[in-house]
């Protein structure tokens, strides 16, 4: 007995291929992808070569017994290269590391001095003695955080640490004939991070730090991705559904404007679905906790200790922001559920819309996450309204500072946009509309 | 004033013409019939009347109201039954009739009032509290069937109201039909296949065929001018003759 028949397969073959929906999310998919890839490469790259390439202002305090670190300084001043790091020195003579409070305060007195520093470097009494001793040297800087971003500051500190790692490395080579690259590291890299917005200190390596504190920002997308494509689902089918099951022409006649329709659908069918999302949230979060176990588990430790908390980061007010908007977005991808479901003449081509239209959600939030807001310009308070971007740019502004005092207003202004759209929708949706699609539809689906 | 006046109605989908300037009225109270083949326009007219879908070119007026401009105010008086109306799969027979009530009366005293009335007219016993996605077609029939006359609609539409049922529900909603037409004075504009049904329950009708009314008017008097002891005799020699 064959286990299949050529001729089902034949047939199934040219049914889906036949049907034109099927392509849809084929070739939307196709065009989004690449899409997306390039609204996270352009402001990446974007950041790198700015971090690599631009003039890296720094402070110096230099606590060096010796003149290891006074060589450094002037060698660093002599360089004249567009990358080159400018060096502020300032005549502080005492730090005391392990103190937070203290680094706070040297921080904040030096950039009051010198408003543009990004970074604070600290060189050890001891400096000019280990190098001399050929032994590991230990140097302290401060990373002066202005916005959290994945790159950025990050790749600033390592520049400050590659130029005296390579100083050091060619003072103690120098006339052996040893090439510089034998020596692996001679710097004991330790790093703490000033959150200018916070006025905080948080003491661990800039890349651990702010890629943990970008990683709430890079979150917040996945998280409505996650709820998007439920929430979109659930709706555009609900909607579709009311179509393809014949009750639309019924719904429609009721004493009911076609704007109390698709609002009472929204709400409904939102509700339900907000439901179902927060129970995938608790999943996701669950997944995320196991997952990371291995990496904060204490028997594993990966750079420096990192001192910090995401409560203790963002205050409970922006906290509730920040929920409130994610759930006004929800509320704005149901919507957006609801008007692909209004347009569809059945769930089939309303689950094949909302595949490749979820994705489109995604990418504003991205391009928010991994751009820092400023280069925004005057377009900002726009981020802070849209939907799909306002939880993302509220998470960010939370982390590095705390939410503006119109935050409210902006989340109403976000709700507002979603009920203009289902507004606007109403205005279309019609049985005239749907017939007129469907014809269009049809008469494709003959050619 | 008539319940519905129409006067020369076209409608157009793209290059396909649905109706070719339709004329009739409907008198308050009445129970009128529109039969026709299928695509002969019957469910277009209707649509147009319920305020769905707007005419091309011509005019109409449902109890003096124009359905494109006072489309909240028909929606109103209207209650309107598509041929082929589904229902929600998951809700029963009773929160249907129960919403819909509460949807056109906001007096809870009405509300329940229509809600008694729909499920007098449903008569499917206490299946009415069973999710609908297990009821058989002519139960779902009967239930849109209550949903739309329960509301005491000035004018109800229906659109092949005894679509599924058998012979005996059938019978069952024409008497339903002229009862709620007689107790209240609503004005029932039907259409149907079944010609006996619509000489059964009907005082006037119109013949329509691809688009066009044929003939208008009483059926004894269209019996007796064309010489047909009934209306399918009537209907078949006038698509005939509109064939040759």
């Amino acid at each position: 007995m064959k286990l299949f028949s050529r001729q089902l397969i034949i047939k199934e073959f040219k049914d889906l291929v036949r049907d034109p929906r099927i392509w849809i999310p084929f070739i939307l998919s196709a065009v989004l992808m690449p899409a997306m890839g390039l609204v996270v490469y352009a402001p990446m790259i974007s950041a790198v070569e700015k971090a690599t390439v631009e003039k890296l202002y720094v402070a110096v305090i230099n606590m060096d017994e010796g003149d290891i670190a006074g060589k450094l300084i002037d060698f660093q001043n002599n360089i004249s290269v567009k990358s080159k790091i400018v060096i502020y020195q300032t005549n502080i003579s005492n730090v005391y590391l392990n103190d937070t409070k203290k680094l706070k305060e040297i921080t904040e007195y030096i950039l009051s001095k010198y408003p543009s520093v990004e970074n604070i470097v600290i060189f050890p009494r001891d400096f000019s003695k280990k190098i001399n001793n050929r032994q590991k040297v230990r140097i302290f800087t401060i990373t002066v955080v202005r916005e959290i971003t994945f790159i950025g500051s990050t790749v600033k500190t390592q520049r400050i640490f590659d130029a005296i790692n390579n100083f050091i490395r060619e003072y103690v080579l120098n006339g052996t004939g040893i090439k510089p690259d034998v020596i692996v590291k001679p710097l004991i890299e330790e790093e703490a991070n000033y959150i200018v917005g916070k006025k905080t200190v948080l003491l661990g390596s800039s890349m651990t730090v702010l890629t943990s504190l970008s990683l709430a920002s890079f979150l917040i997308p996945i998280i409505l991705m996650i709820i998007s494509v439920t929430i979109m689902q659930m709706t555009a089918t609900s909607m579709a559904v009311e179509n393809e099951e014949k009750t639309l022409e019924t719904l429609l006649t009721l004493p009911l404007t076609r704007t109390q329709i698709l609002l009472s659908k929204l709400m409904g069918s939102f509700t339900v679905a907000a439901i179902g999302s927060f129970m995938s949230i608790i999943g996701f979060g669950l997944y995320m906790f196991i997952i990371m176990q291995p990496v904060f588990s204490p028997r594993v430790q990966i750079g420096n200790q990192v001192s910090f908390s995401f409560q203790t980061m963002i205050s409970p007010l922006d906290m509730i922001y920040v929920v409130a908007s994610l759930i006004a977005t929800t509320f704005f991808t149901a919507a957006i559920g609801i008007v692909i479901g209004a347009l569809s003449s059945d769930t089939r081509i309303a689950s094949t819309m909302v595949g490749p239209l979820s994705m489109l959600v995604f990418v504003p939030g991205m391009m928010v996450a991994f751009v820092k807001l400023s280069t925004f310009g005057s377009f900002l308070p726009l981020l802070y309204i849209l939907p799909l971007t306002q939880p993302i740019v509220f998470i960010k502004q939370a982390i590095s500072s705390s939410l503006p005092p119109e935050t409210l207003l902006y989340i109403l202004a976000s709700i507002i946009v979603t009920i203009i759209i289902i507004v606007i929708t109403a205005k279309i949706f019609s049985l005239e509309t749907l017939s007129n699609l469907q014809h269009r539809l049809s008469r494709f689906r003959r050619k | 004033m008539k319940a519905v006046e129409i006067n020369n109605l076209t409608k157009n989908f793209g290059a396909t013409i649905a109706l070719r300037g339709i004329t009739f009225s409907v008198d308050v109270g009445d129970i009128y019939g529109l039969i026709g083949p299928n695509g002969a326009g019957k469910t277009t007219t209707f649509r147009i009347i319920a305020g769905l879908i707007p005419p091309t070119s011509g005019s109409i007026k449902v109890f003096g109201l124009n359905p494109l401009i006072d489309t909240e105010k028909i929606k109103n008086i209207i209650s309107y039954l598509p041929e082929d109306a589904g229902t929600y799969r998951n809700i029963t027979g009773y929160e249907f009739l129960k919403l819909v009530s509460e949807i056109y009366f906001s007096n809870k005293e009405e509300a329940e009032e229509a809600l008694e009335i729909g499920i007098r007219i449903a008569n499917i016993g206490n299946r009415i509290y069973d999710k609908m996605k297990t009821y058989s077609k002519g139960m779902k029939r009967r239930i849109q069937v209550a949903r739309v006359l329960m509301v005491r609609p000035k004018l109800a539409i229906l659109d092949e109201p005894t679509s599924g049922l058998d012979v005996i529900h059938a019978r069952e909603v024409r008497r339903v039909i002229n009862d709620v037409s007689r107790e209240f004075g609503t004005t029932i504009l039907l259409s149907s296949h079944n010609m006996l049904e619509v000489q059964d329950i009907c005082q006037k009708v119109a013949l329509i065929h691809q688009g066009r009314i044929l003939v208008e008017g009483l059926i004894t008097d269209l019996l007796e001018e064309y010489s047909a002891s009934n209306l399918e005799e009537l209907f078949v020699s006038l698509v005939r003759g509109v064939a040759r």
